[in-house]
């Protein structure tokens, strides 16, 4: 398990499942809410300020490196590790490429999963073919913020030929776009406006077929969202958290001079 | 190369205004202001019999110098009149606008003239910051985050969220979408680098006023590179020049109208202690902008005597305006013709006397 710098109050640790060992990162008090991400690093400043609101636990995958993230497998372990982590319910939320993984477990778990919220989802592929992903165009794909040089060993905890791989194998999954239309947890799908792993389009197809589904863009954001603009993020998320369907109504007070 | 009229509806008797930003209410006649829009149409009206291709309005406050505080509104009457041209709004002050508002006014404007619009982008001049009480060092962020937005508002076929640095909507789906698809032609009114890239990085034309063409070749080569590096090349349309104009059957009447007019610059007016807060609250700016205020007797932008763009007679200035096509690649010029103190008949026969003996020959750049 690879150590990473957490905000003050996190603790990194497994939990044991059916299947195997769970590993994940844990801070906060409050209603449950389960992240899956398999690269946190990139978002450690995103989960400190969901933490101060939520309970939250972030699956970050399992310590069984022959399970790949994306299988069936993982998914019944995932869905295992939160209803221990949170058994009278929860919110979901899935990062990038575990947004596939938290569809599935929204589907598999839909009387525990209170809504679904997929960041910079890559569940599904847009009509264009993905960049050329290789090493030395990797930060400008995925972030909109300045180029450093310590971004992509934050970002990948230092596999980077791991995550080019991973990106390399994209593929079209039609099940996942077949699925969306049973997913019946309210939904919040979250884009960056510069994201350029994944084309708007796919937002449009997530709006379409998911049948309670809302759409939210995060200016000068790129793929890491969290990374970019972690702020905005998580003031979206907490009034969906919050509200739901019901977040796009305006509640803050315009009163100057009250 | 294309002429653009620019119509700002200038209120009739601004001769009698003070040298001051902004003007009084006071000065307000209502059946003056009546009679004054009625003319500022005609004249929109006889460019398009004319030959202009383009009729441009813009949004400035607080003078009746450019009485167009909403141009959508303007742009609405004139196309009602002018059935031909282009509606060009060069620009929305998007820094000061809800751009969700500006896009749906948009919509409308396309839908309305059935695919005639142009849309301009603008930051607007450091007065106009104080018109809505926008805090001027965040105007550039603005106006950068409004375009995004608003072309987004524009295209996007399903509702959607926005989570800016300036502005957050939680639904947008602006009705009705453009009649061009998949957007009318943009242009981004700037002299700024950040504009600049950003209308070459997002393959939109480029509008500048008012400068010299030593200035205007600066700005454009800057674009063009840009361009070419985000792998395209604008098309003779995608650079727009505004400037100031008299025309008058020889240069010598045209010098002779100058000399009468001529008058002392007294400088802006706003108020010395609101100029230099507006000057350091936009620090960075490559530009003093204190002489900078649209709506003045005196600054660079508009109503001006002492930088005219173009003056002379119809040889002077055919030869003027392709100097900035040959050195600029300028393709639309768009032209002020309501030059302080000129009455209504006087732009009336100028814009007659353009479409006579300048247009054919400008045509054929």
């Amino acid at each position: 398990m690879i150590r990473l710098i957490l905000p003050t109050g996190f603790i990194q640790s497994q939990i044991k499942v059916d299947k195997g060992l769970i590993n994940y990162l844990r801070a906060g008090n409050g209603p449950d809410v389960i992240v899956l991400d398999k690269v946190p690093g990139a978002s450690t400043e995103l989960y400190r300020l969901l933490s101060e609101n939520y309970c939250l636990t972030v699956i970050t995958g399992t310590a069984n490196s022959d399970i790949p993230f994306d299988s069936t497998c993982f998914v019944e372990m995932s869905t295992e590790a939160s209803n221990q982590f949170a058994p009278k319910g929860y919110v979901l939320l899935g990062m990038s490429f575990f947004a596939a993984v938290a569809i599935r477990q929204a589907l598999n778990d839909s009387d525990n999963v209170e809504a679904l919220i997929l960041v910079s989802p890559l569940a599904i592929l847009p009509a264009e073919d993905p960049q050329l992903i290789t090493g030395s165009n990797l930060t400008d794909i995925l972030t909109n913020s300045p180029a450093s040089d310590s971004l992509l060993d934050l970002y990948c905890a230092g596999n980077t030929s791991q995550l080019i791989e991973r990106f390399g194998t994209l593929s079209e999954d039609d099940r996942i776009q077949d699925s969306l239309a049973n997913i019946n947890s309210p939904t919040l799908a979250v884009f960056g406006v510069e994201d350029k792993m994944i084309s708007p389009e796919a937002a449009r197809v997530y709006k379409k077929i998911i049948p309670n589904c809302n759409i939210s863009l995060i200016y000068a954001a790129g793929h890491l969202i969290g990374l970019d603009r972690p702020d905005s993020l998580a003031n979206v998320v907490t009034d969906f958290i919050q509200y739901k369907e019901t977040f796009i109504v305006g509640r803050e007070s315009s009163e100057i001079n009250p | 190369m294309k002429a653009s009229y620019f119509g700002p509806m200038g209120y009739s008797e601004r001769h009698l205004f003070p040298d001051t930003w902004p003007i009084p209410p006071s000065y307000h006649d209502p059946a003056t202001s009546v009679l004054s829009y009625r003319q500022g149409i005609e004249e929109c009206v006889l460019a398009e019999e004319s030959g202009f291709e383009w009729i441009s309005l813009s949004e400035h406050h607080y003078s009746g110098r450019i009485a167009t505080g909403n141009p959508a509104v303007m742009a609405a009457a004139v196309a009602e009149r002018c059935k031909k041209v282009k509606i060009a709004i060069l620009g929305q002050l998007l820094p000061l606008n809800n751009p969700v508002r500006v896009a749906e006014e948009l919509g409308m404007l396309d839908n309305m003239t059935d695919g005639r619009l142009i849309i301009g982008f603008l930051r607007g001049t450091p007065n106009e910051d104080q018109v809505y009480t926008i805090n001027p060092s965040e105007g550039r962020g603005r106006l950068l985050e409004g375009m995004d937005l608003v072309l987004k508002a524009l295209t996007e076929p399903e509702p959607f969220s926005w989570e800016g640095k300036y502005y957050k909507f939680r639904t947008i789906s602006v009705w009705p979408h453009p009649v061009q698809q998949p957007m009318p032609p943009v242009i981004v009114a700037t002299r700024s680098d950040d504009c600049i890239k950003y209308a070459a990085v997002h393959k939109l034309g480029l509008g500048v006023s008012f400068v010299p063409v030593e200035q205007m070749a600066k700005i454009t080569e800057k674009y063009l590179a840009w361009c070419h590096d985000a792998g395209w090349e604008p098309n003779s349309e995608q650079i727009v020049y505004r400037g100031s104009i008299f025309l008058a059957e020889t240069d010598q009447k045209a010098q002779e109208w100058y000399e009468n007019l001529r008058r002392p610059n007294r400088g802006m007016n706003m108020g010395s202690s609101v100029t230099t807060a507006v000057q350091a609250a936009r620090s960075g700016e490559e530009f003093d902008l204190r002489q900078v205020v649209a709506g003045s007797p005196t600054g660079d932008v508009v109503g001006l005597a002492s930088r005219l763009s173009f003056m002379g007679g119809p040889d002077t200035v055919v030869r003027q305006l392709k100097t900035f096509h040959d050195q600029c690649g300028v393709g639309v010029v768009d032209l002020f013709f309501q030059q302080p103190g000129l009455p209504h008949d006087e732009v009336m026969s100028e814009i007659d006397l353009f479409g006579r003996e300048v247009l054919p020959r400008i045509k054929e750049f």
